[in-house]
């Protein structure tokens, strides 16, 4: 396989990983470049063959990965060392965030912002009530609601989009 | 506009597709040198590629150097020995009962060697000596993982190192291998129930074993290594392992996964007797002696719902008091320790009736009225833990010259405070490990992971 041929073959995957790791568009670009560029050089290199370069670029997808880890949170990070068939893992964790429901992606990030719009962002969008049905279980008014989901939206934007869309 | 557009914004599958811009702008960056190229604004990305560059060569490069093995005669040496190898699987290095010190090497040279496998087995060698007799342990290690380095202890109750290690020979990976096989002949073709079993009092016996590659995490076959062959040696008098590695000579290279060698010494003696055996790799007494101080207990309390770290070495056993309301029910679980006794640890619950300093505001209280000089106020907000991850804290600690009082607001409903008072010539005064580390979390239910 040519090496453009291999970029088009998993670019969409290894990015599709990043994100849904991180929902961070800037850190999963930037993860995804350091794999590839890192791969690449490698493949350009003169009298040297590289038998499985699909392996190889899993190899160092999973050392960068390993390594953001280990860096982001100052801790071993043994559960993904020690992942045997990293490109399974990556494929099977990509799955794994496609079958998981909208609301089901978001919890993480809901359940750490500020209480008052983590209350009024899970009554909304885990538990599906109306902004009124919202405002009369929270004994508030309709302005208290629509901005203060309105501030837990751009909190959450804030958080895990590194920009606006 | 639908309730979950927003939502979709953010999580919608079209987030885990690249950006097109990004996808071409990243497709002209990895364009040949004689190409035309668009540099990045990766520049800290690209940087750091350098020394990914490094750790990718040597992971590829070293399987390639694995020396193909001797062939072995495929029937000579295939032993049947079942409960032997059941003991085997034990891990069991203590029944040499009379050591007291293991020097175990392993070796994994990585793999796969077969173009359609996918497992990406990372080399390694690690290199463990353990010395334990008695109240002395000592460890030294090269592990990447776990216990890293030099650690020694003449305390019984903070020993240097997990002597649990011992019988799991520090080697999860090839304990699991071998809890997921089955004894094979050398054809790596699997052994029939009634197989005829053969004891030796000494020796060595070489056993055979094939198990599928198993994913560690779900414990589920990969989609292509099936198949592995493990050679194993076994001492007839111990049943411990001298050495675990691949066979390779009649398998057919495309069934291997990887290469694996353990090989364990073991001394008997005191710790002198083996010191030049430590001291020969680097290691140092007096710095081990003070990495082992750094080890840590904890407490947990799963119907308090909470638990702690605290140094052993430094405050020694705890013991639990409970100081009960006009209900009944618990107002404040108040550990003493045995080594520091005028150390008060305090865990008040949402209704403690009887104690004082009550909470925060009688602390800043009692330091004002007392003129008690402020050591630290901190305040975090939405750190929290893993529990009630959106949990506002203050860390407030106050001094009178001979005594620290520290009080802990927790922001979550069943613990809302931790109160510590430390004199400070104890040893601990200042040691915010003991506060920094309580989790606290719901009463009665299972401990969360930390946030990862």
């Amino acid at each position: 396989m040519a090496d453009s041929d291999l970029y088009e073959a998993h670019v969409r995957t290894v990015y599709g990983f990043f994100m849904s790791k991180t929902f961070h568009r800037e850190l999963a670009e930037d993860l995804t470049s350091e794999v590839f560029i890192a791969a690449f050089e490698q493949f350009g290199q003169p009298n040297r063959t590289i038998e499985n370069k699909e392996k190889y670029l899993y190899g160092i997808m999973k050392i960068v990965w390993t390594r953001h880890l280990r860096i982001k949170y100052a801790q071993p990070v043994d559960t993904v060392e020690n992942i045997e068939d990293f490109a399974g893992y990556v494929v099977s964790e990509l799955q794994s965030t496609r079958e998981r429901s909208l609301i089901d992606r978001a919890l993480p990030y809901i359940q750490q912002l500020p209480e008052h719009q983590r209350e009024v962002m899970l009554l909304r969008f885990r538990d599906g009530l109306s902004l009124r049905e919202i405002a009369t279980k929270l004994n508030k008014d309709m302005n208290y609601v629509k901005t203060t989901q309105k501030r837990g939206l751009a909190s959450l934007r804030k958080t895990v989009q590194g920009e606006v869309s | 506009m639908k309730r979950t557009d927003e939502l979709e914004k953010l999580f919608g599958d079209a987030q885990l597709e690249p950006r097109p811009g990004f996808e071409r702008q990243l497709s002209g960056q990895l364009k040949p040198p004689n190409e035309p190229r668009n540099r990045l604004r990766f520049g800290r990305r690209v940087a750091l590629a350098g020394g990914v560059l490094l750790i990718a060569l040597a992971l590829v490069a070293l399987p390639l150097l694995r020396p193909v093995s001797n062939p072995k005669s495929p029937i000579a040496r295939t032993i049947l020995l079942k409960n032997l190898y059941a003991t085997a699987m034990a891990d069991n290095l203590p029944q040499q009962s009379s050591a007291t010190f293991w020097d175990v090497t392993q070796t994994d040279s990585g793999g796969p060697a077969m173009a359609s496998c996918n497992s990406f087995i990372q080399p390694y060698t690690e290199h463990d000596l353990f010395f334990k007799k008695d109240n002395i342990t000592a460890m030294w290690s090269t592990a990447t993982n776990g216990f890293t380095g030099m650690y020694y202890s003449d305390d019984a109750d903070v020993p240097a190192f997990n002597t649990d290690a011992l019988t799991t020979a520090q080697n999860g990976q090839f304990s699991w291998a071998l809890n997921h096989s089955k004894l094979t002949d050398v054809h790596g073709k699997p052994l029939p129930g009634d197989a005829a079993t053969a004891i030796k009092s000494s020796g060595t016996y070489e056993i055979y074993a094939t198990y599928p590659t198993l994913d560690k995490a779900t414990n589920a076959p990969l989609a292509s290594c099936q198949t592995r062959i493990m050679d194993l040696k076994v001492d007839a008098a111990t049943g411990m392992f001298t050495e675990a590695d691949e066979y390779n000579g009649t398998i057919a290279p495309d069934k291997l996964v990887d290469s694996m060698k353990q090989t364990i010494t073991t001394a008997t003696g005191s710790f002198t007797d083996v010191e030049p055996k430590f001291t020969a790799v680097g290691f140092n007494l007096t710095q081990a002696k003070a990495n082992t101080t750094q080890f840590t207990a904890k407490v947990l309390n799963v119907t308090g719902g909470y638990e702690f770290w605290y140094h052993k070495s430094i405050m020694g056993e705890p013991t639990l008091t409970q100081d009960k309301n006009s209900d009944g029910s618990t107002g404040v679980y108040e550990y003493h320790f045995v080594k520091q006794p005028n150390v008060k640890y305090r865990l008040y619950t949402a209704n403690a009736e009887n104690q004082a300093p009550k909470d925060l505001a009688d602390l800043k209280r009692m330091a004002a009225s007392q003129n008690w000089q402020i050591v630290a106020d901190d305040t975090q907000q939405g750190i929290g833990f893993p529990g009630y991850p959106n949990a506002t804290t203050e860390l407030y600690e106050v001094g009178d010259g001979a005594t620290d009082y520290l009080m802990f607001a927790t922001g979550t409903p069943d613990i809302p405070y931790v109160y510590v008072e430390m004199p400070i010539d104890s040893g601990a005064a200042g040691d915010i490990n003991l506060l920094s580390n309580v989790m606290l979390f719901k009463p009665g239910s299972t401990p969360p992971a930390p946030v990862s």
